[in-house]
């Protein structure tokens, strides 16, 4: 009975207290049409008796509040500030508590490595239940919510999430720290997410995980992992080049740490310059370009170089077919300033001795990455980055034999990061880019005998900032910088003058807008700006870029997007070989920067249980003021213009495609399935009778499948399988007589031959298969070892990189010149 | 000379991807070529044929031309030309400079019009002969009355024995496309050059040593301006003739070409007697003779 009187007597207070307080909110209160201040309205409440509590700093006590009614009760006062004012009171008897509701806090911090600190760019935060962000390139992170209790979680592939339950009632620091996890990735990465901001724009490749693709000559190679992609097949197989979508070699930018590589690969283009030891990420667009990136048509690969270990020193090195590397990290101070420094170079010269030849036929190539970062304050980190990369070929030491091209790439930035508020990120870099090509031979003239000595140069001088400003469901990124380019073109006709002297600059400038709209439409909108001035042309370029992505559900995402990319450097050289000797111009008033814009629809979806991801892109794409050497100019033989605005042609081309990619994981076993088609026109000027024809290099339909299987966490074994149909070439098809003949009424046997229709015969349709096998041991004490085997091209047909069409005793053959195979490989790659 | 066998190893290597093949046969096998040199004050010769396709070999066109005329730039009929032996259509109508013509022909139940123009008239003249041994001959021609966006080609000629021969020479004016583009290796057989002022130009000629003996022998400078897709194509066919992997192109419904021309024709004597080690330069004025 007792437990029922105390119920009856709770039950019976609470209702009289209940009672007491409606009474109480039915209290009238005088009011004037006066403005009054928010202590005032708390002291005319103070005034009928009632007691008033409040954060006055929150609150914000000198807030004017103008009412609208003489008279009121104190319930409706109370509604009027919660409405008009978002400020909520909780009563309680004869007090009222005054509080800002929905105060919004931020949540910021670095996402970061455990154990090396190294930050990690591109991860994935999620708040539940609707908020979600990614850290940035510089692996920071910022979220504003409303005041509460939170669980975020924190996900990066290729490491162990982590989820933290937390109380927002004020701005938060939160730097986090995630374990490298031993699970298997894929190859490429593409997410579709929902409630965040969006990161299907672009694929990321992390370099952390082992490449368990069977790779020519063993050496992994971060430009050749973007080959995978679909809309990159355009290149040839087994060299380091991407044709993106259609476009040529030279349309791609490639970034080092936000710095231009302006001849990304060494030579012929089996190797890129980028050393892997050195890498931490890629980050490759092929459309969907944020503003921030310009200067290139085709594509933005954006590599990203490891800043050194924090807490450990570590050394590793690889050995492959090619060439021999080491790289050393460690703490300079410890959590305060690391570094990585790390060398590549070819070794076949050294073990041959072809390059210690008296003759002095020398090839060899190098690259040297170092890196140091220092964080004086937690709101600052200093960057110094150093790259020097080396090619030579030929022979110099015989006077009279003298025949070299070398070429070099060197490239040193400064970046400073600065965390002005939990909100407001900033990035400035000042950098210098030096790209250097030399040709030296022995001309000989009708009574002469010289060496000629053609050195071009490119130079890059770059100052620029940019700043990320976060809100709730909001990102703005803006910056500008200025630029100076120096071209100096070598004059063949008179070796001792390189006067040949150009200077561009340009001022740049962006502005970047991601917002999350609702909870399933997510766009970017953004505007990049340059004044570019060389010579008497001073122009304004605008280049607008627009993404607009639907979230159908948790998994599924749709996207339409228009990029409008300027390539300001011409570069003149094969189609479909980044060669180092192509001469890189300035556009001008008669060739005006090259122009690309880029229609894209995209679907992107997680299939069972988020294991499998299916990508389907369709675009349209058009470019114009590209160039082209004029029918008969010839690199390879030398055959140029003096003038080089006489070797050229200007045109445009047309490019539509269909991409789709498939990844499942099945573990252990993992596929990738990616299928490309391309229809490529272009047009220029008294080629086809200035008609649209197609584009010779972009195969119709390209297939790429992967597959890699782990038997345990040692052993492993991949394939690659890929297929393409035929490239296309024009080939003679008609003999006719000889105009010398016919005009002269000559009967001879001599005769002329004419091409068919232009790009009109396709090439043998291509296939490969490559097998590899790699051991790796886990990582001890005694570092861990990694061994890679395998054969490029086991059985197959790969594109050729040279085609001839000849005429022998008048007869026509066609000579395709491939890669040999099959191509074994053997590699070893430790880390302590 | 260690470096040998790995290059070697390297060629092997590299040469064993190459494949070679004959393609099947290709594109249309049946297609008409016109072929001659359109000029004032001489009748009209053009060589009307079939292409052979080298792709299908064992194929024979049977093809014929019918109803050839010419019309002028109105579409009025000027002449109709009549077939002569191995595959020439003539006619005796005096085209005049700086009028369009067409060349219209039935083939296959179409009508193939083939257009060209005649270049207007210009002046040219030797300036200077200088004997630099028994078999060069150092020439410097003027080139004047020219209209606006002339294209001219100069080839040379030897009379011999009877004989037309095409000589060899060597020119280094910059103006010239031989020498601006780089793509004819010299010496050349035909000079090409765009001009809209009066140009001179030097012409090192490597005549034929073996004509020595003839008595009734001179050398011909024949100098043509002719219409653009004409330059186009004398140009390439050169390029062919040095390069054996460059065909000419094909952007006409018809192959081949209906040149346009206003020639001049500049003679001059041989001076092959002349001590070879002693240079005498020879002022020379005289008409030109135009055909």
């Amino acid at each position: 009975m007792r437990w029922i009187y105390c119920f009856f007597f709770v039950i019976i207070s609470i209702v009289a207290a209940k009672a007491q307080h409606h009474d109480f909110l039915q209290k009238e209160i005088e009011l004037s049409e006066q403005n009054y201040s928010l202590q005032q309205v708390f002291k005319k409440l103070e005034e009928q008796n009632i007691i008033t509590a409040y954060n006055s700093k929150k609150i914000g006590l000198d807030k004017s509040v103008k009412f609208p009614f003489k008279e009121s009760t104190i319930s409706n006062l109370l509604k009027f500030l919660e409405e008009n004012h978002a400020i909520t009171s909780k009563v309680k008897v004869n007090k009222i508590i005054f509080t800002k509701s929905e105060e919004s806090y931020t949540i910021s911090g670095f996402i970061r490595e455990h154990g090396s600190g190294e930050t990690l760019a591109g991860a994935n935060i999620l708040v539940n239940p609707n908020y979600g962000t990614f850290s940035n390139t510089y692996g920071f992170y910022s979220i504003t919510l409303p005041e509460g209790k939170y669980q975020i979680n924190i996900s990066y592939i290729g490491y162990i999430s982590k989820k933290q339950t937390f109380i927002l009632n004020q701005d938060t620091r939160l730097d986090i720290d995630l374990k490298a996890s031993s699970q298997q990735l894929p190859e490429v990465i593409i997410e579709p997410q929902k409630n965040s901001i969006n990161k299907t724009e672009f694929n990321r490749i992390n370099l952390d995980k082992t490449n368990l693709t069977p790779i020519i000559f063993g050496t992994d190679d971060a430009i050749k992992r973007l080959q995978m992609i679909p809309g990159t097949g355009g290149g040839i197989t087994g060299f380091s080049d991407i044709a993106v979508r259609g476009g040529n070699v030279h349309e791609n930018l490639v970034l080092l740490d936000g710095v231009p590589v302006y001849n990304y690969n060494h030579f012929p283009g089996i190797l890129s310059v980028f050393n892997t030891d050195a890498l931490k990420s890629i980050d490759f667009y092929k459309g969907q370009f944020p503003a921030r990136y310009t200067g290139r048509l085709s594509s933005v690969t954006d590599i990203k170089m490891r800043e050194g270990n924090m807490q450990t020193y570590h050394i590793g090195g690889n050995i492959d077919l090619a060439t021999l590397s080491i790289f050393v990290e460690g703490p300079i101070i410890k959590n305060k300033a690391s570094f990585i420094a790390s060398g590549r170079r070819s070794w076949i010269d050294g073990l041959t001795g072809i390059g210690n030849s008296e003759e002095g036929f020398d090839f060899h190539l190098q690259d040297i990455n170092l890196k140091a970062n220092y964080s004086p304050t937690k709101d600052d980190r200093v960057y110094l980055s150093f790259y020097s990369g080396i090619d030579k070929l030929g022979s110099d030491k015989n006077i009279e034999e003298i025949e070299t091209l070398s070429w070099d790439n060197n490239i040193i930035a400064l970046r400073w990061n600065h965390i002005f508020s939990n909100k407001l990120f900033s990035n400035t870099l000042l950098y210098f880019s030096d790209f250097n090509n030399v040709t030296k031979s022995v001309a000989e003239s009708w009574s002469d005998k010289a060496v000629i000595t053609n050195k071009y140069t490119l130079k890059e001088f770059n100052g620029s900032t940019f700043f990320e400003y976060y809100e709730d469901r909001y990102q703005l990124s803006f910056g500008s910088g200025i630029q100076k380019n120096v071209f100096k073109l070598p004059l063949t006709e008179t070796p001792n003058n390189n006067n040949n002297k150009m200077s561009v600059w340009q001022w740049k400038s962006y502005i970047e807008n991601k917002i999350n709209l609702n909870s399933n439409i997510y766009c970017n909108v953004g505007l990049n700006y340059i004044f570019y001035h060389y010579n008497e042309m001073k122009k304004h370029f605008f280049q607008p870029r627009i993404n607009l992505n639907y979230s159908i559900n948790n998994n599924s995402n749709i996207s339409v997007s228009f990029s409008e990319m300027y390539q300001f450097i011409h570069q003149l050289g094969s189609y479909n070989i980044n060669l180092p000797y192509a001469f890189r111009l300035p556009a001008s008033e008669t060739f005006s920067p090259g122009i690309s814009r880029l229609y894209e629809l995209k679907y992107i979806s997680k299939l069972r249980q988020q294991k499998d991801i299916i990508s389907v892109s369709l675009y349209y794409k058009q470019q114009k003021n590209i160039l082209r050497y004029k029918p008969g100019q010839d690199i390879f033989n030398e055959q140029l213009a003096d003038d080089w605005k006489d070797q050229v042609l200007k045109g445009k081309r047309k490019i539509r495609g269909l991409e789709i990619s498939y990844y499942a994981d099945l573990s252990p076993l993992q596929i990738n399935f990616s299928y490309t088609y391309s229809k490529n026109k272009e047009q220029f000027p008294t080629i086809n009778n200035h008609q649209y024809y197609r584009n010779a290099l972009t195969p119709k339909h390209i297939f790429i499948f992967t597959a890699e299987y782990s038997f345990n966490k040692k052993h492993s074994i991949s394939t690659i399988a890929g297929y393409n149909t035929g490239r296309y070439m024009s080939i003679p098809i008609y003999e006719i007589e000889s105009i010398d003949d016919a005009v002269n009424h000559i009967i001879s046997d001599n005769q002329s031959y004419v091409y068919g229709k232009i790009n009109d015969f396709q090439l043998n349709d291509n296939y490969h298969v490559d097998f590899g096998y790699t051991f790796q041991t886990n990582e001890t004490k005694n570092g861990k070892h990694i061994f890679r085997l395998g054969v490029n091209n086991l059985f197959g047909k790969l594109a050729p990189f040279r085609v001839t069409a000849n005429i022998y005793d008048k007869k026509l053959n066609i000579q395709e010149v491939s890669f040999p195979s099959p191509i074994p490989y053997i590699s070893y790659t430790f880390k302590f | 000379m260690r470096k040998l066998p790995y290059l070697l190893l390297l060629i092997c290597y590299f040469s064993s991807c190459s494949k070679e093949y004959t393609p099947s046969p290709q594109q249309e096998k049946d297609v008409p070529v016109i072929l001659g040199e359109i000029t004032p004050n001489k009748p009209i010769d053009i060589i009307l044929t079939n292409a052979k396709n080298i792709t299908s070999p064992n194929y024979v066109s049977s093809e014929k031309f019918s109803n050839v005329v010419l019309l002028d730039s109105n579409e009025n009929n000027l002449d109709t030309l009549t077939f002569q032996e191995n595959n020439y259509w003539k006619s005796n109508y005096k085209v005049q400079p700086n009028e369009n013509y067409t060349l219209q022909f039935q083939y296959k139940n179409n009508k193939i019009n083939a257009k060209t123009k005649i270049p207007s008239s210009f002046y040219a003249e030797i300036l200077e002969q200088e004997t630099l041994s028994n078999d060069t001959l150092l020439l410097k021609l003027t080139i004047e009355d020219v209209s606006d966006d002339s294209f001219y080609v100069v080839e040379c000629w030897q009379y011999a024995n009877n004989n037309y021969s095409k000589l060899s020479f060597l020119n280094n004016d910059k103006f010239t496309d031989n020498n601006k583009y780089h793509e004819l290796y010299s010496p050349y057989k035909r000079l090409f050059f765009k001009t809209s002022i009066p140009r001179q130009i030097t012409l090192k000629i490597i005549t034929d040593p073996y004509s020595i003996s003839s008595e009734d022998k001179f050398i011909e400078i024949r100098v043509k301006n002719v219409n653009y897709n004409y330059y186009e194509y004398l140009y390439n066919y050169e390029h062919q003739l040095q390069d054996e992997e460059f065909y000419l192109p094909n952007n006409n419904k018809y192959l081949g070409v209906l040149g346009g021309s206003y020639n001049i024709i500049l003679k001059t004597n041989y001076l092959h007697d002349t001590t070879p080690q002693i240079t005498d330069i020879i002022p020379i004025k005289r008409m030109p003779t135009t055909l």
